[in-house]
């Protein structure tokens, strides 16, 4: 029996092996690349779509994308990277201190666009030792107060020109009983609390100060800070003109609803209200800068395809990419040739008004590290605690770049 | 010799999953990084920063101020509160649904917490102490403690407390079934010896029940204990451990250190010393249980 078992298994590892010798050649796979962005919002992955397809017709490369959560990302590939492997030949990210910080693991992209289509700002944050690591895809205009036109139409309500008509309006809005509070304070990972602040950094300390903060010549418990920026933003938080802290995407459900009357939010919150063409935005009074955060295109070291996850690299940093999602909406894009008649009414009022002011990166996506998640958490907690504003200012501080 | 190739696959599994990563793990822990890269031995230097740093323990505000305490402060007070209050709440609903008719329907809705994932339990925490649809809130409004109706969870002062009591809902029913276990090995005929010489029920319950069933309050106790310790998803999705650090945890330090600041040094003895906790204090529980 124990015989019979040994030839027939014998036979078939025999039969296997000539079935194997007999077989053609491999045939070479197709290149298929896998992207991950966060856009896992509706609107914005299929606007995303829609220029990978042209990438496909025009090349004939396979594209998967996948949209994940700020977290996954996170979280996936520094530890992916670290075991030397990667979930994606191409990501999209938005925070430059993460790319450089991982720049050991990723191909440089220098060479696969015109330099002279992006400004120096969009590139230098993610520029190391000379080489650039990211290819700017897209940018977020955070430009200041969304609202409802409509809303403020009924109520008799005018954007403000000054700080002082921006805090009568705040009372204005404080009188209207329908109203839970002014303005929807954004919660969830901690980005949209840090988004506001930086609107009051640059509209009441200049966008110099943004760039200080950035650089640590300027410390968070400084006057300039903590008087001139900290100090009128604790006064609007203590007269209870902002909500409580809560997940970012149901306020701006909230926001549509008419529980609150304003929100700083980016262009993005175009594609996902109800109606977007009741929705336009203000910026912060007088202001002479805005953050203007920038998507990057970055292709992994792990890629088994990197001729074709750099041709996608390439496209993705021309005009004509970026014109595709130009012209859906909830989008700005941050090649200079793109020309401002393709937007869409209200994204092209955002592009317009960013003309007019200093463009500077985001705060706490170009410092990175710790600074990041103790920046985030401590707003929260200044947001339900303004009288602990010198402990905030203090804690921030301590993970705050320090100057070089 | 047989025994061990029976063994063996196991065994390795667990050298692979388990035994492994905890060895690296510490070996980490003593290593300087740079940009994922492992750079030079520095001895205690990433437990020195960790004991001094006021994310792990906060005793200039602890206990006289509001939280921030420190996240292993925080897992302390959640040991404190949590398991007395799990392992009460749990044994009287024990009793009482013991001889109520219909009491394994209510055992069963009552056990439904535990089955939840503990990210959904997270998001329902969430919920329940959301200032304008939670039920909470709606119950101190009703009661006129308007005063207390608010976000939990946004708040330095209730944010961990509300993770805590969620935490007690969820892991009640886990321990009201292990003490309807226990309840059901006491003989009855104690019950009724106790009935004829005139015991009240409170002495009954005193001098009967809890001592029968403190192998099953050891269970539970051993079982809730290793739950707080590795306490990580209800911080993750209610609070991400704010505000400034309110509500923040050991497994949830670890997390930011390691993929949010990208420090794994730091990580490393975060994690090396939670474990390290979780088994001395198995270990001596366990040998009591025996």
């Amino acid at each position: 029996m124990k015989n019979r078992v040994f030839f027939v298994a014998l036979a078939l590892v025999l039969a296997l092996s000539l079935a194997g010798l007999g077989c053609p050649d491999p045939i070479e796979p197709e290149p298929e690349l896998t992207v991950y962005t966060l856009w896992t919002e509706e609107a914005e992955r299929q606007a995303f779509n829609a220029v990978l397809a042209e990438f496909e017709d025009q090349t004939g490369i396979q594209v998967t994308h996948t949209a994940v959560d700020t977290d996954t990302m996170l979280v996936t590939f520094p530890t992916a990277f670290a075991a030397g492997t990667s979930p994606a030949d191409v990501v999209l990210a938005p925070w430059s201190a993460w790319i450089v910080d991982l720049s050991g693991h990723l191909l440089p992209v220098g060479e696969l666009l015109d330099e002279d289509e992006f400004t120096a700002a969009h590139l230098d944050p993610v520029t190391e030792a000379g080489q650039l690591y990211g290819a700017p895809f897209k940018m977020a205009g955070k430009p200041g107060f969304w609202y409802k036109p409509s809303f403020f139409a009924t109520h008799d309500l005018t954007p403000p020109a000054t700080y002082d008509e921006f805090v009568e309006l705040l009372a204005d809005l404080d009188e209207i009983p329908e109203l839970e509070a002014p303005i929807a304070s954004g919660n969830g990972v901690g980005w949209p609390l840090s988004d506001q602040v930086e609107g009051f950094i640059i509209g009441l300390g200049g966008y110099q100060l943004q760039l200080d903060l950035i650089q640590g010549t300027v410390a968070w418990t400084d006057d300039v800070v903590r008087e001139d920026v900290f100090g009128p933003l604790v006064d609007l938080l203590e007269a209870g003109y902002f909500s409580v802290p809560d997940e970012w995407g149901t306020q701006v459900e909230q926001l549509d609803a008419e529980v609150y009357g304003m929100m700083w939010m980016g262009d993005w919150i175009i594609g996902m209200v109800e109606d977007s063409d009741d929705i336009d935005f203000f910026p912060f009074p007088q202001t002479d800068g805005v953050v203007g955060a920038i998507d990057y295109a970055i292709v992994t070291e792990y890629t088994d395809w990197p001729d074709e996850a750099r041709e996608l690299v390439s496209f993705l940093a021309t005009s004509e990419a970026q014109e595709i999602w130009a012209e859906i909406g909830g989008y700005l894009a941050p090649n200079a040739e793109v020309p401002l008649d393709i937007y869409p009414p209200a994204a092209r009022s955002v592009a317009e008004f960013m003309l007019t002011v200093t463009v500077v990166p985001d705060l706490d996506d170009t410092i990175g590290g710790a600074f990041q998640s103790t920046f985030w958490d401590q707003l929260k907690l200044l947001w339900v605690n303004p009288d602990l504003v010198d402990d905030v200012l203090e804690e921030i501080e301590e993970d705050a770049p320090q100057p070089a | 010799m047989r025994r061990l190739i029976f063994i063996l696959p196991a065994l390795i599994l667990v050298a692979l999953i388990v035994i492994f990563p905890a060895a690296e793990t510490i070996r980490w822990s003593f290593w300087g990084w740079d940009r994922l890269e492992m750079t030079e031995f520095v001895g205690f230097d990433n437990y020195e920063r960790l004991f001094g740093s006021r994310s792990f323990i906060n005793m200039a505000r602890f206990p006289t101020q509001n939280p921030p305490w420190g996240a292993l402060i925080h897992n302390i007070v959640w040991v404190i509160v949590f398991i007395p209050l799990t392992a009460l709440l749990g044994l009287f609903l024990a009793v009482l649904l013991r001889e109520v008719k219909g009491g394994s329907i209510i055992k069963s809705m009552i056990f439904i917490g535990m089955v939840v994932p503990l990210v959904v339990g997270g998001m329902i925490i969430r919920f329940v102490f959301d200032g304008r649809a939670g039920i909470v809130n709606a119950a101190l409004r009703t009661v006129g403690l308007d005063d207390l109706a608010r976000t939990w969870t946004a708040f330095p002062d209730t944010a961990l407390l509300s993770l805590i009591l969620g935490s007690v809902w969820i892991w009640t029913g886990f321990a009201m079934i292990i003490y309807s276990a226990g309840l059901e090995l006491i003989s009855k005929d104690l019950y009724e010896s106790a009935s004829v010489d005139g015991a009240s029920p409170w002495r009954t319950f005193r001098r009967i029940t809890i001592p029968m069933v403190k192998p099953a309050t050891l269970i539970v106790v051993v079982m809730n204990l290793i739950y707080v310790l590795r306490i990580f998803d209800i911080v993750y999705v209610a609070t991400r451990g704010g505000p400034g650090g309110a509500s923040s945890v050991l497994a949830f330090q670890g997390y930011l250190f390691a993929f949010q600041q990208r420090e794994w040094g730091m990580a490393s003895a975060v994690f090396t010393f939670l474990t390290l906790a979780a088994a001395i204090i198995s270990v001596v529980l366990v040998r009591r249980v025996k």
